[in-house]
């Protein structure tokens, strides 16, 4: 039999992240999928053993612009176990309250992609008009929208004072009365829910199975969050929360979870600015590090981070070892796209939030039946499910 | 679990092929086995000790040996399993049988140290380049990047 080949990736200049896809398909169904990684990979880890550990801090912030924060306290909590030093505990909500609201900027950024991938873009345009709220107390705070610095060894950077604390309140005021309008169409609003409802399921086995993390493996009934399982920064200090679950596995589930854990979010934020405790945000951190390793780990957005450490005594790490969460998630994607719609791809894919720092975005189709072979770039893919679906009376 | 349950429940699985078993942290541990051991110890971690997630793997180099790391997770605890094979022919078996997530894992630590995971489905490069020469692996420690100086004519 021959076959048709899809290749999605690598590079698109006008598009965001390098990685190659290819995809087997028969007609308008997925055979098989493939994916080649590695377009973005920058070395960072080896970059890491030949600088000092404060440089290495603002390397692996860099390590990707969206939860940047995340990877600087991941590092920043597993060198102060190493050094023995522990931050004061207003510090530490500080620490904590930075990775509530990257999460809100983060998952209300996905929730305009989602619109935006399934042809939905006034959704895009509401979701990404309230992320303002957030990068401007992100701003106000730190200094930065995005790679905010706040993170060093033994706390954080920078305190917060009452103005800051009363501006950031009102604007998570603001954004908890706006949220629920956004869970009320992601999961109620007939046209898409037509799109994303049993699109790309993954059932709870199978995200045991292939380690899923994050709101993936939340959508797909698995109570799989760091916060919970292994507390961090201020969330050992009671700072109560809910993990949000699905039983759905379908993209639609993906959406509700995400719009919930942001409500989420935006109490955990206002606990912390109304119970933050007073004195020092940080202490001060010795230059070396005594030998000894240790794994850190925290949510992300998109899932568990995890680092490995490694220290000599020397001013510089042995060993770091990065594993953002969306490489946890590819292996369950793959799954997700096979038996499903080419034009159900881009959505699909969109739904684990990929992050590749490193991740193109073109895609090679090849079919069984015709024999031929075709790339397509992401903007056709994406432009060829939405008339996919026009054609079936689904019209957002 | 905590950790003097897990560590019964591996005693028990595991009798005489545990090289360490410690717990430096809160929350953390760290088992040492025998490669040959390794599939059988993954298979009790997730079969017995309630591990269900992979984290991910790492691959070290500590000048003698190569070393794989490989964590995992449950709720409340984390655990390193150490692997350590020979520089000169570096081999491990492959783990995708007990946890399929493993697959993307090992064709990293493949990449970039150099160990061959036997019995791998699909050990093709994942993240170097395809120009990328052979038997070259960037995260050992004798491998050195040298940058050419930028100079302005």
């Amino acid at each position: 039999m021959s076959t048709f080949i899809l290749p999605v990736g690598p590079q698109h200049p006008a598009l965001k992240e390098p990685t190659s896809f290819r995809f087997l398909v028969d007609g308008e169904t997925v055979v098989d999928a493939d994916l080649r990684l590695g377009y973005n990979h920058r070395g960072i880890e080896k970059g890491c053993e030949e600088r000092t550990y404060i440089q290495d801090l603002y390397l692996l912030e860099r390590v990707c612009g969206i939860c940047s924060n995340v990877h600087m306290t991941v590092f920043a909590q597993g060198v102060e176990k190493l050094m023995g030093i522990e931050p004061p505990k207003r510090g530490l909500f500080i620490r904590c309250l930075m990775g509530e609201l990257e999460r809100v900027h983060s998952h209300l950024l996905w929730l305009g992609v989602a619109g935006h991938e399934v042809g939905f873009d006034t959704f895009f345009m509401y979701t990404w008009r309230d992320r303002e709220i957030v990068e401007d107390i992100l701003e106000m705070i730190s200094g930065n929208r995005v790679n905010y610095g706040m993170q060093t060894f033994g706390g954080v950077r920078r305190d917060l004072d009452e103005m800051q604390i009363k501006k950031t309140l009102e604007g998570i005021a603001a954004l908890k009365a706006r949220t629920p309008y956004y869970l009320n169409i992601g999961a109620t609003e007939p046209t898409l829910v037509a799109r994303i409802s049993g699109v790309g399921v993954l059932p709870k086995a199978k995200a045991l199975e292939l380690n899923a993390a994050g709101p993936t493996a939340r959508a797909s009934g698995v109570d799989f969050d760091v916060r919970k399982d292994d507390p961090y920064a201020g969330f050992g200090e009671h700072i109560p929360f809910n993990i949000v679950t699905d039983e759905g596995g379908d993209v639609l589930a993906r959406v509700v979870v995400r719009a919930k854990e942001l409500m989420e979010s935006y109490n955990i934020c206002e606990f912390i600015l109304k119970n933050l405790p007073a004195g020092e945000v940080r202490v001060k951190a010795p230059r070396k590090v005594p030998e000894g390793e240790i794994i850190s780990r925290a949510e992300a957005q998109r899932g568990e981070c995890i680092h490995y450490i490694r220290s000599n005594g020397t001013d510089k790490p042995d060993r770091v070892k990065v594993r953002a969460p969306t490489l946890a998630n590819w292996p369950a994607t793959l799954y997700m796209l096979r038996g499903g719609y080419v034009a159900d791809i881009p959505i699909v894919m969109a739904a684990i939030d990929p992050c590749l720092s490193c991740t193109d975005r073109m895609a090679i189709v090849t079919d069984v039946r015709r024999g031929s072979e075709q790339v397509m770039d992401w903007e056709t893919l994406r432009q060829h499910g939405i008339e996919f679906y026009h054609k079936r009376g689904i019209k957002l | 679990m905590t950790f003097e349950e897990i560590k019964k429940i591996l005693e028990e699985n595991l009798k005489g092929k545990i090289k360490e078993l410690a717990n430096p942290y809160l929350r953390r541990m760290v088992l040492w086995v025998d490669k040959d051991d390794a599939v059988e110890a993954c298979r009790v971690l997730k079969e017995k000790a309630g591990f269900y997630h992979m984290s991910t793997i790492t691959g070290r180099d500590t000048g003698e040996k190569l070393e794989a790391l490989y964590h995992f997770a449950q709720n409340g605890m984390a655990l390193t399993l150490r692997l350590q094979t020979d520089r000169s022919d570096p081999k491990l078996p492959t783990t995708v049988g007990v946890y399929p997530g493993a697959v993307f894992y090992e064709r990293e630590v493949h990449d970039l140290v150099g160990i061959n995971f036997e019995g791998h489905p699909d050990l093709r490069p994942l993240v170097l380049p395809e120009d990328w020469p052979a038997k070259v692996y960037p995260l050992r420690k004798d491998w050195h990047y040298n940058r050419e100086k930028g100079v302005i004519e």
